[in-house]
């Protein structure tokens, strides 16, 4: 079905939520925007935040064996991490602890209708989703509402009407507009081993694995002993990612691991699950303190 | 379900096989039995998990460590009746048995190629030829079991470098090529990546065909199941697409022997 709502209910909408659920959003800490647990639907802000709510399915450290799930609401998540999850569940939908806390989030997706400064996500599947439970989208003075899962449709939500599908079509019209799509036709088979470039972008990567921390796709973890088994995000950037004992390490040199991070997102990846392993969410290029940025490297990806 | 929790399980008996490897015997308390060239997750409590290859399992699980870092080191350390977590079995494991199969083990390669030898006489079959390299005649793994399997199978041994007492072949392992009964046998290859690409280079002077050389990869495979991303070579991870590969099949990744 599709519904809208009044902007200004919707802080009454997030308040009956909260009565029910833990809601996430994002919300001004200081002079930060973060997603974090709301207390109200007054502290909700529809604003794309510099890290995802992938903590809500994903923590970036737990104690195996000890993992919690409980119901979610993740409202004001964007459509490109949320397409980002729809990934994770394609390698991690295995895993009995991930996929326990899965079921148990609900994701309420809110459309972007203006382009982020590095975001490319028009590139893959734009701003706005076929697979969602509740998807937002601003036309004005209305949120445009999609839901697939109306046991969230709240009392103050109307029918949507023919104009305002009209608004929301000429949204994202202007949105594609602005935000062209890069050709990525073959990308997969283009992209090279032995492209110059990750031996370029070495010399001046200081292998912090910011990229990798920031990215919504990034699902690999580490799992060490403190008094217990944890595991934890890492970063196929850090030279110990792939160091086995007695110092053996396939990946020795910084090249070899851009390498593998720009060839799995853009090439492995996708050979084995005919997608690419990103959103265009831009927040790898936004986060990089030397400005490696991936549109570049699509951009110059061989004939 | 594969799973990333460690079940308990106790130490049955610890065997000192050479100055630097320990076999260890564990009690079997998982669902699922190996197949050979399978491995586990052996979690040493303090320490951290290690994947290890599979060499045994009539009575138990039997596993060769060769102490080389911090893991191996506090294993080296555990005594018979200590508790263990363990996970597993995972990878694909080596190929059926299908005709004539010659396995080339270097050093600790040796005890995944027991796991395909035991299990495969077991079943009756004589069929398989053994090439084994160690570094120092000292070095050498199961001698007991070795002269054993001599009864059945074509055994031949190779050391880096010989002592007073060793009348065998010196050299590596390639320099025992010559012995290799049928060109058209399927050969798997187990041990150091050196090791492995000098033997697939000698292989293939020899007219062996890509397609029947077999790869017993190692990498960091920290979850066993293909969900940490620690172990891929190209697009596939070691853990569950390998740890065995077809030659042919990974050959053109540049990654595979680093």
């Amino acid at each position: 079905m599709i519904y809208k709502i009044k902007k200004d209910l919707l802080k009454k909408y997030i308040d009956g939520l909260l009565e029910k659920y833990e809601v996430w959003g994002p919300k001004k800490i200081g002079n930060d925007t973060v997603f974090s647990k709301l207390k109200s639907g007054e502290e909700f802000i529809d604003a794309r935040t510099l890290l995802g709510p992938k903590e809500s399915i994903y923590p970036i450290k737990e104690k195996i064996g000890e993992m919690e799930s409980k119901e979610i609401i993740v409202m004001g998540i964007k459509s490109c991490d949320l397409r980002a999850y729809r990934m994770l569940d394609d390698v991690l939908g295995i895993d009995e602890f991930y996929s326990s806390r899965r079921r148990n989030v609900h994701f309420l997706n809110f459309v972007c209708t203006e382009p982020c400064e590095y975001g490319f996500c028009s590139t893959f599947f734009g701003p706005r989703l076929d697979e969602y439970e509740m998807q937002f989208t601003d036309i004005g003075e209305y949120y445009i509402v999609e839901s697939k899962n109306d046991k969230l449709i709240g009392r103050d939500f109307e029918n949507a009407t023919e104009d305002d599908l009209k608004i929301l079509e000429s949204k994202m019209r202007d949105f594609y507009n602005k935000m062209p799509p890069m050709n990525i036709e073959n990308l997969h088979k283009k992209i090279s081993w032995d492209d110059p470039r990750y031996r370029e972008f070495s010399k001046r990567c200081i292998s912090c694995g910011a990229c990798n921390f920031a990215c919504p796709t990034c699902f690999c973890f580490d799992t060490y002993d403190d008094d217990g088994l944890y595991r934890e995000w890492d970063s196929c950037i850090l030279s110990g990612f792939t160091r086995m004992a007695g110092n053996v390490n396939p990946r020795n040199t910084l090249d070899l691991r851009l390498r593998q991070r720009f060839m799995h997102k853009l090439r492995y990846h996708y050979e084995n699950f005919s997608y690419y392993l990103c959103t265009g969410c831009g927040r790898c290029i936004e986060v990089c303190p030397v400005r490696i940025d991936i549109r570049d490297f699509i951009r110059g990806v061989g004939p | 379900m594969k799973s990333m929790v460690p079940v308990n399980t106790r130490i049955i008996d610890v065997f000192e096989e050479t100055n630097d490897v320990k076999s260890f015997l564990l009690e079997n308390n998982l669902d699922e039995d190996p197949l050979p060239g399978q491995f586990y997750e052996i979690y040493v409590r303090g320490a951290g998990e290690i994947p290890i290859s599979i060499a045994s399992w009539r009575d138990g699980l039997l596993f060769s460590v060769k102490r080389v870092g911090y893991v191996t080191e506090r294993l080296h350390g555990m005594k018979k009746g200590d508790i263990l977590g363990i996970r597993g079995p995972f990878g694909n494991g080596f190929p059926e048995h299908r005709r004539h199969t010659v396995l080339i083990a270097g050093g600790i390669g040796l005890p995944p190629a027991r796991s395909y030898i035991e299990y495969w006489l077991s079943k009756g079959s004589r069929n398989m030829q053994l090439l084994y390299g160690a570094r120092t005649p000292s070095d050498i793994v199961y001698r007991r079991i070795l002269q054993e399997w001599s009864n059945y199978i074509d055994v031949h041994i190779t050391v880096d470098k010989g002592d007073k007492e060793w009348k065998g072949n010196v050299g590596v392992v390639t320099t025992i090529f010559h012995r290799i009964k049928d060109r058209e046998s399927d050969f798997i290859i187990i041990g150091p990546e050196i090791m492995m690409k000098f033997s697939v280079m000698e292989l293939k002077k020899l007219g062996v065909s890509e397609d029947n050389i077999y790869l017993s990869m190692e990498r960091k495979m920290k979850c066993g199941f293909g969900i940490c991303g620690h172990c891929n070579i190209g697009r596939y991870y070691v853990c569950k697409d390998g740890p065995v590969f077809k030659y042919s099949l990974i050959k053109d990744i540049p990654e595979v022997f680093h």
